[in-house]
């Protein structure tokens, strides 16, 4: 199955996306520091259990243009109903992971006629105090070395991030998609990190699956959403990294394309 | 202002374009590896000068589908007449740097009446010993467990450009090469397997042959300029295959000079 690239127009310019295949369309959006890559393996597959999904670059990320200023997490989302003008289409199902999965709430709940269904995985569904914690944080952009060691330096984070358990080829592509996006980098982040998450899952109304995995640093987040929504559909797997969706993109995506296509 | 970006179908895949400007068109082939990102630093002063510029991403490479089998310099070609026929262009200037230019020399050898004028950035007129010379190197990258491989790309670009002064251009080109995978040593791989001579000998449109003294290949410039001396010669003092980014200025200035000449 091929995967097809393209462009649409978006709130900050151009937005970037690849898809592949016919059928129920889905919506997907990245983590952090990542792009559409992130769903390039699982395409093909959801594309075969009859799901069309558009992996779009968020604004800033992969080939999407730089916004002028540091995006909030509703701006992130306001790229739904441009993606879904582009195809022509009145709604679609989304589906987000990590950052990706906080836009998707924001989606939902901005939204909701255009949100047919939700799907999230990894929310950073953290404290009050927790957000405010990794707020104080910023990364920032990693200068570049004489002796090229900027390179090893991102490689490093990605890989102790992973324990060791992450693919040498996400990791590979996350160094990338790190250094694209360059200076800005942290958008994504700072909007996670000054967004109102807890307003806007409280707000989606769609039919909602909350995947998670026991090897995901946002595991607990996970669990916390799950009880303050026990409506949502939850399901908890067994190990993998935050890496899940691209080295495990099979059952990741038998999962995704289950709920999506599900008569309801 | 930025460059539009867009996607058009060719022969070997999706090919991945980027466009700024009104006015007289020009197309732009990249050195390899990198990608149509080498010229993010003309595509303004180009449009300022009224110049439609369009850079194309060659198969492979940037963001445009890497071809399969392993391309040649004429599938490289093949890219540049789906992009006209998008623009709604029956002909362009055209402007190709190092394997660019082998990319450009081609396809103005099979499409003359395609090729307004054509600039020739470091046109690669290897003999066939040099050719063969270096026909073996290099080949695939794999990926290393701990990240090593982003080191050597960036001692081999380091090596490859001596007298470099711009480290972000370093790093872009670094970036650029590796963004479209571990397929990125098909173009030096395809321009050693390309004799560029009859084409580049029997070309009939008004060309202009483009280089800077620093270059890398500087010496190869000055050996087309002694095969074809009808051809127009313009060398600016300096620089290395970054010349795009070091020199954005005195770059553009011979290139509208020559398109406005023409």
């Amino acid at each position: 199955m091929t995967i097809t690239r393209g462009y649409a127009g978006g709130p900050f310019g151009q937005l970037h996306y690849e898809t592949a295949g016919e059928g129920m369309p889905l919506i997907l959006l990245h983590q952090m520091v990542q792009s559409s890559v992130q769903f390039r393996p699982a395409l093909p597959i959801l594309a075969t259990k009859g799901v069309q999904a558009i992996a779009v670059d968020l604004p800033g990320y992969g080939m999407s243009t730089v916004p002028g200023h540091a995006p909030t997490m509703d701006e992130y989302a306001s790229i739904v109903p441009a993606v879904l003008d582009h195809f022509g289409w009145n709604e679609a199902a989304i589906g987000g992971h990590h950052t990706g999965a906080s836009a998707a709430g924001a989606a939902a709940q901005g939204y909701p006629d255009a949100v047919s269904k939700l799907v999230v995985h990894g929310v950073p569904y953290f404290t009050p105090e927790e957000m405010k914690a990794h707020a104080a944080g910023s990364h920032g952009a990693k200068p570049i070395a004489e002796d090229g060691s900027h390179f090893k330096d991102i490689w490093n984070l990605f890989h102790d991030l992973g324990k060791g358990n992450v693919s040498l080829d996400v990791s590979h592509q996350s160094v990338l998609t790190y250094f694209l996006a360059g200076e800005t980098e942290w958008h994504g982040h700072n909007a996670v990190f000054s967004h109102d998450i807890w307003a806007a899952f409280d707000a989606v109304t769609a039919p909602t699956l909350l995947i998670t995995n026991t090897g995901d640093m946002l595991n607990p987040q996970d669990r916390a959403l799950s009880e303050a929504r026990p409506d949502f559909e939850f399901k908890e797997i067994e190990g993998g990294t935050f890496q899940y969706v691209y080295d495990d993109a099979e059952p990741w995506a038998n999962i995704v394309a289950e709920f999506v296509t599900r008569e309801s | 202002m930025k460059p539009r970006r867009a996607y058009v179908d060719g022969p070997t895949g999706q090919i991945h374009f980027q466009v700024l400007g009104e006015g007289i068109p020009l197309i732009l082939s990249h050195q390899s590896p990198s990608s149509s990102n080498m010229f993010r630093e003309a595509y303004p002063l180009l449009a300022a000068a009224g110049i439609k510029a369009i850079g194309v991403d060659t198969p492979g490479f940037g963001s445009s589908a890497v071809p399969e089998p392993r391309p040649s310099v004429r599938d490289y070609a093949s890219a540049f007449g789906p992009v006209l026929d998008h623009l709604g262009l029956e002909k362009a200037h055209f402007l190709g740097h190092h394997t660019g230019a082998a990319n450009v020399t081609e396809f103005a050898h099979l499409h003359p009446n395609r090729v307004s004028s054509l600039i020739l950035n470091g046109p690669p007129v290897f003999s066939a010993e040099e050719r063969d010379g270096r026909v073996g190197a290099p080949g695939p990258m794999k990926i290393q467990p701990d990240g090593s491989h982003f080191k050597t790309r960036w001692n081999a670009r380091m090596a490859a450009t001596v007298g470099w002064t711009d480290i972000d251009a370093m790093h872009h080109n670094v970036m650029q090469t590796l963004w479209s995978g571990e397929t990125f040593w098909y173009g030096h791989k395809a321009a050693f397997e390309y004799d560029i001579t009859d084409a580049f000998m029997g070309l009939k449109m008004p060309t202009l042959i483009l280089t800077n003294t620093g270059d890398d290949i500087y010496h190869l410039s000055c050996r087309a300029r002694d095969m074809r001396p009808d051809m127009a010669f313009t060398e600016l003092v300096g620089g290395t295959h970054d010349i795009v980014d070091e020199q954005p200025e005195a770059w553009v200035e011979a290139v509208v000079a020559f398109i406005k000449g023409a």
